[in-house]
């Protein structure tokens, strides 16, 4: 069973003339699963991995569909029966998060917060978590009682990381974790994410502008484009071939050290303004395989061996060739 | 490669340090290097490497506190600010927070136009709309009103390139122009980058980055700095292909690279941060973090020496181990 199901999940922002930032996403990620979640500024990510969490605030709405976390539809909870789950269930790691850190408070105070409000551990129990996250992200425990302005930025977003852990949840949600840091921090967080992987039990929703950066520490990938999931594919599969279009052109835009510099390509033109959505297939205006069909239709997502990707053009080539493509 | 159009010797900048114990901080140590017409130079290292120390000091920000920088003419570009801003451009790494979000474009282009080419009215509205075109946010017109609010974060960048070209430089000083927006258009903002050398009298750019993967797209030679002092120095190629230092190696391995996903990737040895207010070190600054390091790295400084036709660094160890055998990384050669 899966632990986390999105079934035909819809925000909007604005309540007279709402746009849909998610136009009714659905997809699942199982228990120990490592699922990234891809696509541009803009395209929803953020605003999806906020409702799954339900953090959606005003102006933010779910307008439609439903989040079932370990069986309960997070959907239909209340504020309050929402809170006894909150950071047990589902931990979220926001873009800057390390920002969000209190700083007035030293971090030994963050975090026996979170587990005073959430736990009824004891004394000694509370310190030897917070002593144990720590560790597990490699920082000095001496650094517990320092504030956060007394760290670097690459410390403060483990500190913030270690604190998602705090309480042994199911499911982390981070969004943009490395984004605002150094190259080598960023390496170092990521190679500390898979290590965490042996050690404890979690699936893990990782968002990000980089497919590349994604594509290292996922199982599968979600890659969304104006508010849906346009390709839904394993990693290595997305590696070898991606799909989609959109998919395609991400994987060009990715500098990879020592390839042909020529062979690197951005995606020309932008996405489209949510609040004047073409006919049909969102992704046409830039697309190389666009036939007349995209400009008419909107494409379902539908699955192709084993993956599911959202094109006029592409499914039907796939289907055509069989089972033939070149994956693996 | 053409002349020597600006040349760098020995800066250092040194800060007064907050806590009196320790004196200052230097940001930079003892920095030389050429900025040659024609060519694009990558200046690279982590935060706290002085990097953007270099930058603010070519560009007048700050003042260097020894050394000097020398332009082809022999016009000492510290001693004169006009001239420098005249000849030398900067590209910002934010472009939600460099452009000014209650002017319009043209606005924010006409300024510049105006007063460093001289001219005004439908001239300057001409000229302003001719570097539309060349940034590529066409039709010009359509981007002349509009606010940057309007705009993408790769739109943004591209007002910011037009405007530092306005002033008809001579050199662009681009400081992590790409890194704050998304993969998917870094592309075409760096292709842009290399296609603006030789417009509007641009000669030579300095490409500031911590991301060695771009460095290899846009830049022909690349110098990689460590707490303030060059490490290594050689040009794109070499240095991505042979990394001679340690910490370049470290660099390299860093950038994320999913074909070498998993079992395959080496995980990046080479732990601890750089730190401020570290103990005074009298040799190699790398040496904390060094798989590499013994007695000698520890007490002296090692110098930047030419090691190949192609590169310069500053390693003891770098003549073995690393340069013949490529393919062994610092950690298997270390640990």
């Amino acid at each position: 069973m899966s632990l986390l199901s999105v079934e035909g999940l819809k925000v909007t922002y604005g309540l007279r003339n709402p746009v849909y930032a998610v136009r009714g996403v659905s997809f699942e990620i199982f228990e120990e699963e490592f699922v990234g979640l891809v696509g541009e500024s803009g395209c929803g990510k953020s605003t999806l991995g906020f409702a799954i969490a339900r953090l959606e605030r005003p102006p933010a709405r779910i307008a439609g569909g439903r989040v079932v976390l370990d069986g309960r539809d997070w959907t239909a909870m209340s504020e309050r029966e929402l809170r006894p789950h909150r950071w047990k269930d589902v931990s979220v790691v926001l873009q800057s998060g390390m920002n969000a850190l209190n700083p007035v408070m030293t971090i030994e105070a963050q975090f026996r917060d979170v587990m005073v409000q959430h736990t009824d551990w004891s004394e000694p129990a509370i310190r030897q978590r917070a002593l144990e996250v720590l560790d597990m992200v490699h920082i000095d425990r001496d650094i517990l009682f320092r504030y956060p302005h007394e760290l670097s930025g690459g410390m403060k977003q483990r500190v913030v990381i270690a604190m998602a852990f705090l309480l042994h949840p199911k499911l982390i949600i981070l969004d943009e974790p490395t984004t605002a840091l150094d190259m080598v921090v960023q390496r170092e967080i990521m190679d500390n994410l898979m290590e965490l992987r042996g050690r404890e039990k979690f699936s893990l929703l990782f968002i990000s502008h980089d497919l590349g950066l994604v594509l290292e520490i996922s199982d599968r990938v979600l890659i969304m484009y104006a508010g849906q999931i346009v390709e839904e594919n394993r990693a290595e599969n997305l590696l070898e071939y991606g799909l989609h279009p959109y998919t395609q052109a991400l994987m060009r835009s990715l500098p990879v050290p020592g390839s042909d510099a020529r062979e690197f390509h951005g995606l020309r033109g932008s996405p489209p303004n949510l609040r004047q959505m073409p006919k049909g297939c969102a992704f046409a205006p830039r697309c190389d395989l666009v036939t007349a069909e995209c400009h008419e239709v909107e494409p379902d997502l539908e699955d192709i061996n084993g993956a599911k990707v959202r094109c006029h053009v592409v499914g039907k080539e796939v289907r055509v060739r069989g089972s033939e493509p070149s994956i693996g | 490669m053409g002349r020597s159009l600006l040349s760098v010797e020995n800066l250092t900048k040194r800060y007064p340090s907050r806590s009196s114990s320790e004196g200052e901080v230097v940001a930079v140590d003892r920095v030389s290097f050429e900025l040659h017409r024609g060519e694009v130079v990558a200046l690279i290292g982590e935060s706290g490497s002085g990097k953007s120390t270099i930058a603010k000091i070519l560009t007048g920000v700050e003042q260097l506190t020894s050394g000097r920088v020398l332009w082809e003419d022999g016009a000492v570009a510290s001693k004169a600010p006009r001239l420098l801003r005249q000849r030398i451009q900067m590209v910002f790494q934010d472009p939600f927070s460099s452009l000014n979000p209650v002017n319009t474009v043209g606005y924010t282009l006409m300024r510049p136009v105006m007063n460093y080419q001289r001219c005004n009215g439908a001239e300057a509205e001409r000229r302003v709309k001719e570097l539309l075109d060349q940034v590529q946010l066409s039709p010009a017109s359509l981007y002349f009103n509009k606010r940057p609010f309007e705009l993408s974060g790769g739109q943004r960048q591209r007002v910011v390139i037009a405007r530092a070209l306005a002033a008809k430089p001579q050199v662009i000083v681009a400081d992590e122009p790409v890194s704050m927006l998304d993969v998917s258009v870094r592309a075409e903002i760096l292709r842009l980058l290399r296609s603006v050398m030789g417009q509007q009298g641009v000669q030579a750019m300095l490409y500031i980055t911590h991301d060695l993967a771009t460095a290899e797209i846009l830049a022909d030679r690349v110098l990689v700095l460590y707490k303030g002092r060059i490490v290594e120095h050689g040009t794109a190629k070499s240095i991505l292909r042979r990394p001679m230092h340690p910490y370049t190696r470290l660099l390299l391995e860093s950038i994320p690279n999913p074909r070498a996903r998993r079992g395959n990737r080496v995980p990046v040895s080479l732990r601890g941060e750089n730190r401020e207010g570290e103990l005074r070190l009298t040799g190699c600054l790398f040496a904390p973090r060094c798989p590499l390091a013994h007695d000698r790295c520890w007490r002296e400084v090692p110098p930047l020496e030419a090691r190949s036709d192609e590169g310069y660094v500053a390693c003891f160890n770098a003549s073995q181990s690393l340069v013949q055998t490529g393919a062994v990384t610092a950690r298997d050669s270390g640990a």
